[in-house]
């Protein structure tokens, strides 16, 4: 079904996520709500409206041109965290969102540009907004939930609609499990009329006119498709007073291996909101994840570097990062990923994880006693080398003169880690 | 999906892409377990046609390529499994014509990345049409001591290590293709080996599922115990605790599902593979390693207890009498490679080339050891390439400068000559560059164009035998021979060849010496005696300020200069110098259009 619960952040928001982002890199794609809204009103769906203002001066004018009738307006700031409705700014403003009347906008949307948002999934250290979105606010007389996702069971798209929504989906399925239809549609096919219409009677509409609503469906999946989403969530997708459909608040989540056909979406990336450690690790095309824990972390493989840190969490140590090197890794990359590792000032140990397959251990050995040579080691370092030239790493670190702790096993590793980094 | 084995030892693969190592590996692995014939058919390489040379064992084999799928399964119709190492972007295209084929039965797509719309086609038409797929994003996966997609189970060290060259009795199936590597040592070390291992690959949407292999196995009489890495992220783990619980899989399963540590982080991680992400509380870890255990799989605490529970399961079977013993064999050597072997000094092998001028083996090509860069940084010219590339050395500027004028000198002497001529004739024939021009270079000889090095070789002679012009000449012509680079067809004693005088000019000016330039000259002013055309041409200019070249620089020994007359190195500079002048010859020719050369009749004289 839907693969992650719909993170409410406030009223009618839009929450964009991505998953993987390139070929082996491991950088989430998440773009600004604005920027969603933009590509949703660029297939023809309805949305609210709003503008994004980056400086206060401009607002005014934006005012006059978009909202010229509006008393309310709604105020987001624009950064790629959760939470912002609930968040402080550093300068003492409470809430990242705000409902204020026209004249107003431009005075709270002052205190919110420029300056960072601390909220409870940015991490201390906040988020600076460099824009704000504008948006009319609208009055809703029905919410009703919409989505699209790829299924397994029917190896293709299936459209999930029910008549009620405004909360998550597994509310939804729990209280109206009756008014919950799942349509899938044929992957070779396409969406059919017949498909779009199941699915608007589905939703049983109060005032929204049926033929329109059955293209705005259409225009979803196309949306879908075209942009390679995994998901694509609508909740709530609502009727206004006007008797007009709107997806009041989207979360669309973009497949990563598909970012080489989706030059522009992924083009909007915006790495000032990035944990800088994964911008370098993403340069050097390494598979790495910031975490807080306090012992880094170099695997080759995807699952050795899961079983590690299940490991070092077993022995009492919280990993710093999740990093893989992969099963090619060339000497420069290994370099690069003991920079990024030694950067981190959390981390109090570091833990090298090789199970050369194809990968070698003289070229991990050599990385490391390279790396050693290029930033200074402040830290004790176990390492644990086995598979394909073991004999040839372990004698080159030996010869480095390195003070190396070695490790036999991936058990006595973690234990020595832990050990190491609480001392 | 269910029903059973997948491979068999005679099972052939066709290999999209052309991969030279995984290739080998297979081939390798293909030696290691006896197999009769090697299991890649057949390779398709698109825009590529012809043979592929391998090793298998110690014999070289040719493995037929083709440029199309469709081709190679038409080549190879007993070849069932279609192994994928298209990159990322183009696996799904290839893999769903591979699934078209009719004789196709299982695809492994190794790519990572594939996007997930495409994987989902993938899927689709493999359940419709009841085919496999193994992947994306997978190592590929094993059947012990028969079949190998791959780069599965990594070197062949590690694969003699694990003793994947004979079948056991363990059935394994995992997401991660580093970890079924790890899971093979563990494996070899506490039961009697794996029968069949598979990686399904980190992806969201599997081709094929751990349930859809653990069934399978459960269908396999050789397999009496089944291993399942599982990770967090997705429900396929699932399927497996449901098929558990229904009493379909009836041999013990131990399971491990990785990803326990993502509690400890309060945001979503995903752990490296794309599907390894927690979508809530049933997708974890921990609740699918539960869910296992309480289905009745055996779960152990941590993944470090794995090893023990696979260990007290396989023990348990054996002394249950359920563990047919495995007849162990000692694989065969795989020959070493011999590149392997030179670098690693085991071996030594006897070049049959060998070459002192240039290198190009490092950053950059060098002429006798001066890198290309170095000689245009230094402003260098053509002459000293050839000082380098010849004699190898870098020569002072006023030789190389010296070299430099006889080539300008050379490079042409009208349409008339012997060697222009052919060369005007074998353009207008229609031939192409090369053609042309060697059809002119191969008129230089004794009597065209060869007269430099045997100047310089009997004025050499003579002058070290300290004859007097007199006595040169007169013996000379009592042998019959005239004396090479003297005479002129036009040229006079009162009209010097001006080339001749520039060169003596420079000469004058720039070498330490021109003994042998005075000699030719004293020779000249004798021959010019007896006949007012016997003038010093341009051969015996350069021949005789060759010789003062070689020695008055005094970057020759004796012997040295010996053999460069003797190997006629001077006749080199008039080849290089006039090959100018039949390209553009040549070229001249193309230009004009001008149409297949006859000789008139009138030109000829028919006679008896």
């Amino acid at each position: 079904m839907v693969r992650a619960m719909v993170r409410r952040l406030v009223s009618n928001s839009l929450t964009l996520a991505a998953g993987r982002s390139q070929h082996h890199q491991l950088r989430r794609l998440n773009i600004h709500e604005y920027q969603g809204a933009e590509l949703m009103g660029k297939y023809g769906i309805n949305v609210p409206k709003g503008v994004a203002v980056g400086s206060a001066d401009e607002i005014k004018k934006v005012i006059q041109d978009v909202f010229p009738k509006e008393n309310e307006l709604v105020v987001k700031s624009q950064i790629l965290a959760g939470g912002r409705g609930l968040g402080t700014f550093k300068n003492g403003l409470k809430g990242g969102v705000h409902i204020v009347k026209s004249d107003e906008v431009e005075g709270i949307a002052g205190k919110m540009l420029g300056q960072v948002l601390v909220t409870k999934q940015t991490g201390p250290q906040g988020k600076v907004v460099s824009k704000v979105y504008i948006c009319e606010k609208l009055s809703l007389t029905n919410e009703m939930y919409f989505a699209i996702t790829l299924d397994r069971k029917t190896a293709g798209p299936l459209i999930i609609a029910c008549s009620k929504g405004g909360t998550s989906i597994e509310d939804l399925a729990e209280k109206y499990p009756d008014m919950i239809i799942k349509v899938p549609v044929d992957i070779f096919k396409g969406i059919t009329d017949e498909d779009a219409a199941k699915v608007v009677d589905g939703l049983a509409l109060k005032s929204a006119e049926r033929t329109s609503a059955i293209e705005q469906v259409k225009k979803l999946y196309k949306l879908f498709c075209e942009s390679d989403c995994t998901l694509l969530e609508i909740n709530p997708l609502a009727e206004t007073a006007e008797g007009q459909l709107v997806a009041a608040d989207a979360k669309l989540n973009f497949d990563d291996n598909a970012a080489y056909r989706q030059k522009e979406i992924f083009a909007l990336r915006d790495p000032t909101q990035e944990d800088p450690r994964e911008v370098a690790a993403a340069k050097a095309d390494l598979n790495y994840i910031g975490l807080d824990g306090e012992i880094g972390c170099m695997v080759n493989g995807a699952g050795l570097a899961m079983a590690t840190m299940d490991i070092i969490k077993l022995h009492g140590g919280t990993p710093a990062n999740f990093l893989d090197v992969g099963g090619n890794a060339s000497e420069s990359q290994v370099v690069e990923a003991f920079k990024i590792l030694t950067s981190d000032e959390k981390v109090k140990a570091i833990l090298v994880n090789i199970f050369g397959g194809i990968m070698r251990c003289d070229v991990i050995a050599s990385g490391i006693v390279n790396a050693a040579k290029q930033v200074s080691l402040k830290v004790p370092v176990v390492v644990r080398l086995e598979g394909t030239n073991v004999d040839q790493g372990k004698r080159i670190l030996k010869e480095s003169g390195m003070a190396l702790i070695t490790a036999e096993d991936l058990d006595d590793a973690a234990d020595k880690a832990v050990k190491a980094a609480s001392n | 999906m269910a029903t059973g084995q997948l491979f068999s030892r005679t099972t052939q693969a066709l290999f999209y892409n052309y991969k030279q190592l995984p290739i080998q590996r297979m081939l390798d692995f293909d030696f290691l377990c006896g197999r009769e014939t090697p299991s890649v058919a057949g390779i398709i390489n698109p825009g590529a046609e012809g043979f592929q040379k391998l090793f298998f064992g110690q014999e070289e084999i040719a493995i037929p390529v083709h440029s199309a799928i469709e081709a190679a399964c038409a080549a190879h119709p007993t070849a069932d499994v279609f192994i994928n190492f298209a990159s990322f972007r183009s696996a799904a295209a290839s893999s769903l014509a591979a699934l078209k084929q009719p004789t196709i039965r299982v695809v492994a797509i190794i790519a990572e990345g594939v996007p997930e719309s495409d994987a989902k086609q993938l899927i689709a038409y493999a359940r419709a049409n009841n085919k496999v797929v193994i992947g994306p994003a997978t190592v590929g996966g094993i059947q012990a001591g028969a079949f190998k997609i791959g780069d599965t189970a990594g070197t062949i060290d590690n694969i003699i290590h694990c003793k994947l060259y004979r079948p056991g009795s363990v059935g394994f199936v995992s997401k991660s293709g580093g970890m079924s590597n790890e899971m093979y040592n563990t494996i070899a070390r506490v039961t009697d080996g794996i029968y069949e291992g598979i990686a399904i690959g980190g992806d969201v949407f599997p081709g094929s599922t751990l349930s859809d292999h653990i069934l399978r196995f459960n269908n396999i009489p050789q397999v009496k115990m089944m291993v399942v890495l599982g990770e967090l992220g997705g429900r396929d783990e699932y399927s497996l605790v449901e098929a558990l619980k229904q009493g379909k899989v009836n041999k013990p399963v131990v399971a491990w599902v990785s990803g326990t540590c993502a509690r400890l982080f309060k945001s979503e991680v995903q752990f490296g593979h794309a599907g390894a992400k927690s979508g809530g509380e049933l997708e974890s870890a921990q609740a699918k390693n539960q869910a296992l255990r309480d289905a009745g799989a055996i779960v152990p605490t941590s993944y470090e207890a794995l090893e023990a529970a696979i260990k007290e399961t396989f023990d348990k079977l054996a002394e249950e009498g359920k563990i047919t013993p495995v007849k162990e064999v000692t694989p065969p050597q795989i020959p070493e490679d011999l590149n392997t072997a030179i670098k690693t000094g085991k071996v030594r092998a006897p070049t049959h080339i060998i070459s002192t001028i240039s290198d190009d083996r490092g950053e950059e090509p060098c002429y006798a050891g001066v890198p290309m860069s170095s000689i245009v940084e230094q402003g260098l010219g053509v002459g000293d390439v050839i000082s380098l590339l010849w004699f190898k050395r870098s020569l002072p500027r006023y030789c190389t400068k010296f070299i430099e004028i006889c080539i300008m000198l050379c490079a042409d002497h009208g349409p008339c000559v012997s060697g222009a001529h052919n060369t005007i004739v074998t353009a207008r024939a229609g031939k192409d560059l090369v053609s042309s021009l060697v059809s002119g270079l191969l008129t230089i000889g004794p009597r065209f164009g060869g007269a430099i090095d045997d100047a310089a070789r009997y004025f050499k002679d003579a002058y070290d035998r300290n004859l007097t012009p007199y006595e040169f000449v007169e013996g000379m012509k009592k042998k019959g021979i005239r004396v090479p680079g003297i005479g002129h067809r036009i040229k006079r004693g009162d009209n010097r060849d001006k080339r001749v005088e520039l060169l003596q000019l420079f000469a004058r000016t720039n070498f330490p010496s021109v003994k042998y330039m005075e000699y030719a000259v004293q020779v000249e002013t004798y021959t010019l005696s007896k006949a007012n055309n016997l003038v010093m041409n341009v051969d015996g200019a350069i021949g005789s300020l060759f010789l003062d070249l070689l020695a008055g620089s005094g970057m020759f020994t004796k012997p040295e200069i010996d053999e460069i007359i003797e190997i006629g190195y001077l006749n080199g500079l008039f080849v290089l110098a006039r090959s100018i002048g039949l390209i553009g010859h040549t070229f001249d020719q193309k230009r004009l259009k001008q149409p297949l050369y006859r000789h008139p009749w009138e030109d000829v004289l028919y006679t008896k």
